[in-house]
């Protein structure tokens, strides 16, 4: 059973400790607005998408994991090194992480370190 | 990885000597190299002066001298270049043969591109003797996106496009077309789309002004032919730009 909350608030990240209702962090992860969380379904982390659009130019590995500390533990892996790379959504089923990429590509991520499993081009 | 510093090359080999020795043109490379005299330049080597090297050198190894010695020569310049350079020394399973591949170099076992040879072994930067080394590169499994010439462009007021999706293709992408789809089947096969974009969606797409574009016509790929026009966005678009998804029929 987890002991925090993640969610979205003003576009930045607000971690909150269910027992107390203490806010546990808040703000920008990496210093980068949030586009979406969604708490992972074992452990105290969740997933957060960071606005592709705000990221430097390049890759971004806008895709991490979020501990109820406030803590980065992993961003995911990209699939390209394509300098317009980066995830534009992402989605639970079961044990796996499915998340699609500006490129095209749909990839399955390991969800406990964020590697990637399998990428696929999907146009 | 650290690189201790040794000396420059000083290989107790017969390469050393020859490799100081003035001559001009083709260097054998090898502790059993006919006289410079008879070798001449690479490119003169013919008819009886061919015979006479076969039979200096043995008949079956010449091929493989030749070979070996155009390498050596390349990387005997590039080392000699820099007498004082230092690195990891490369050594083979005989004394015929020294490179010196590190960062001070500037050759590593990759850059030389060599296939091993029986009996000879090529080390990493590490150091260490590398066995079984591939010998090619895995094929790669990018498809060609295009068919033709492509021009890249940036939009000059918002463009309307259309982005076909579903199945194991997301709503936002980098792969548009200016042409408004009316079927599934019409636009997988116009498109080329891969089996895993099922194509139930459309999206219409407003294409901010000044965003860098390619254009072009989609090549044929994933057994599908092709045909359509086709645009890959060169840049990133906010999310806000890709409509909601309408269900495109059969």
């Amino acid at each position: 059973m987890s002991h925090c909350s993640f969610s979205v608030l003003d576009r930045q990240l607000l971690i909150v400790d269910t027992s107390t209702g203490r806010v546990m962090w808040h703000g920008a992860p990496l210093g980068f607005p949030v586009e979406e969380v969604e708490p992972l379904p074992v452990g105290d982390r969740a997933l957060v998408l960071l606005d592709y659009m705000s990221g430097p130019s390049g890759p971004f590995e806008n895709l991490i994991c979020v501990t109820c500390g406030g803590d980065v533990s992993w961003r995911a892996q990209l699939p390209s090194t394509s300098g317009t790379e980066a995830y534009v959504s992402f989605e639970i089923q079961g044990d796996e992480l499915i998340a699609h990429a500006w490129t095209g590509h749909r990839v399955v991520l390991d969800p406990a370190t964020g590697f990637l499993r399998e990428s696929k081009f999907t146009k | 990885m650290r690189h201790s510093p040794e000396p420059p090359l000083r290989a107790s080999s017969s390469l050393s000597r020859r490799s100081r020795r003035p001559r001009s043109g083709w260097r054998c490379g090898l502790s059993r190299c006919p006289p410079p005299g008879r070798a001449g330049r690479l490119s003169t080597v013919t008819g009886t002066q061919a015979q006479q090297l076969r039979k200096a050198s043995g008949p079956r190894r010449r091929p493989l001298a030749l070979l070996v010695g155009l390498l050596l020569a390349i990387l005997t310049a590039a080392v000699g270049a820099s007498p004082a350079a230092a690195g990891t020394r490369v050594g083979a399973s005989t004394p015929e043969l020294i490179l010196l591949v590190g960062p001070q170099t500037g050759i590593t076992a990759g850059h030389v591109g060599v296939h091993t040879l029986p009996g000879w072994q090529l080390a990493s930067t590490t150091g260490v003797a590398a066995k079984g080394a591939p010998l090619a590169l895995e094929a790669s499994t990018r498809v060609a996106p295009w068919a033709g010439r492509t021009l890249s462009r940036l939009t000059q007021g918002q463009e309307t496009m259309y982005r076909v999706w579903g199945g194991g293709s997301g709503q936002a992408g980098s792969w548009l077309t200016p042409v408004k789809p009316t079927s599934s089947a019409a636009a997988r096969a116009g498109l080329a789309l891969p089996a895993e974009n099922a194509a139930i969606y459309v999206s219409e797409v407003a294409v901010p002004a000044g965003t860098r574009i390619q254009v072009g016509v989609a090549g044929e790929a994933f057994g599908m032919p092709g045909g359509w026009s086709q645009v890959e966005l060169l840049e990133r678009i906010p999310m806000e730009s890709f409509g909601k998804g309408w269900l495109l029929g059969p």
